[in-house]
């Protein structure tokens, strides 16, 4: 399965990146291929491209504060509290590819 | 450039692996304090004001007694991360409801001048945090030296 995703907390100084980190991680230990672009206070890096947007099989948003939806017409969106990546990231990842029927490798 | 390598953030000044403390309170008030003595911060109760306004947002204790409490301040004079290794495990609201023995406290300046850089090295050491074998080497170091291999040689 292919993920895209965003992520965003209040402060955006750290929760954005440990969850961007922990997010990769769980998505690629179940074989997924995973892109997140983290929206902190020092703007947004790793920025999803159209095309990469286009392929994926999901759009996780993982954010705490409002973001842009615009890009992300026509998609499979997801949209959860940064705190259940925190909690559980393996968790997220699979109940994706429960809501998706997507089987895990 | 030395200043603008993550590894720059690491300071063994503010760094403490045996902390006797046995509240969040005083854990925050000691790494502060830390912080103000080594010349992050020049105004201490500023400064664990803007923690707690920090803290009245949203939950630090990042699960796996792990807290990561921190502070936007115009206290703050130099960016930086104190690390501290408590002896006993200690109260904290976390994501998976366990008390915390390890606490990275940032020390974010308030002005957006030149502090991008900063930002970014914090964002880097974060990240860090959220790759399991990373914060298990993290909780495990005994001493700054296995700390910074923990941290920046994986």
């Amino acid at each position: 399965m292919k993920i895209v995703g965003i992520t965003a907390c209040v402060a955006g100084i750290a929760h954005t990146y440990i969850a961007k980190e922990k997010i990769e991680k769980a998505a690629q230990k179940l074989g997924d291929t995973v892109k997140i672009e983290t929206q902190g206070s020092i703007g947004p890096e790793n920025v999803l491209t159209t095309q990469e947007i286009k392929e994926a099989d999901v759009v996780l948003l993982a954010t705490d504060i409002g973001v842009d939806k615009s890009r992300f017409k026509g998609k499979k969106v997801i949209a959860i509290p940064i705190s259940m990546v925190m909690k559980s990231p393996t968790g997220v990842i699979k109940k994706i590819h429960e809501k998706l029927e997507i089987p895990v490798p | 450039m030395v200043e603008s390598t993550v590894e720059s953030l690491f300071d063994p000044e503010i760094i403490d692996l045996d902390i006797d403390v046995n509240t969040k309170d005083e854990a925050i008030k000691y790494l502060a304090k830390r912080l103000e003595k080594a010349g992050y911060v020049n105004n201490l109760d500023a400064y664990v004001k803007d923690i707690y306004f920090r803290e009245s947002e949203g939950i630090t204790g990042m699960g796996d007694n792990v807290a990561i409490p921190h502070g936007k301040s115009s206290a703050v004079v130099r960016t930086g991360l104190a690390i501290g290794h408590t002896r006993h495990m200690i109260p904290w609201e976390s994501y998976d409801g366990k008390p915390v023995n390890v606490i990275f406290l940032f020390a974010v300046a308030d002005n957006n001048a030149g502090s991008q850089v900063h930002l970014r090295l914090l964002a880097d050491v974060a990240g860090r945090l959220g790759n399991d074998e990373v914060l298990e080497a993290v909780k495990t170091a005994k001493t700054p030296e296995e700390l910074h291999q923990a941290l920046f040689q994986q």
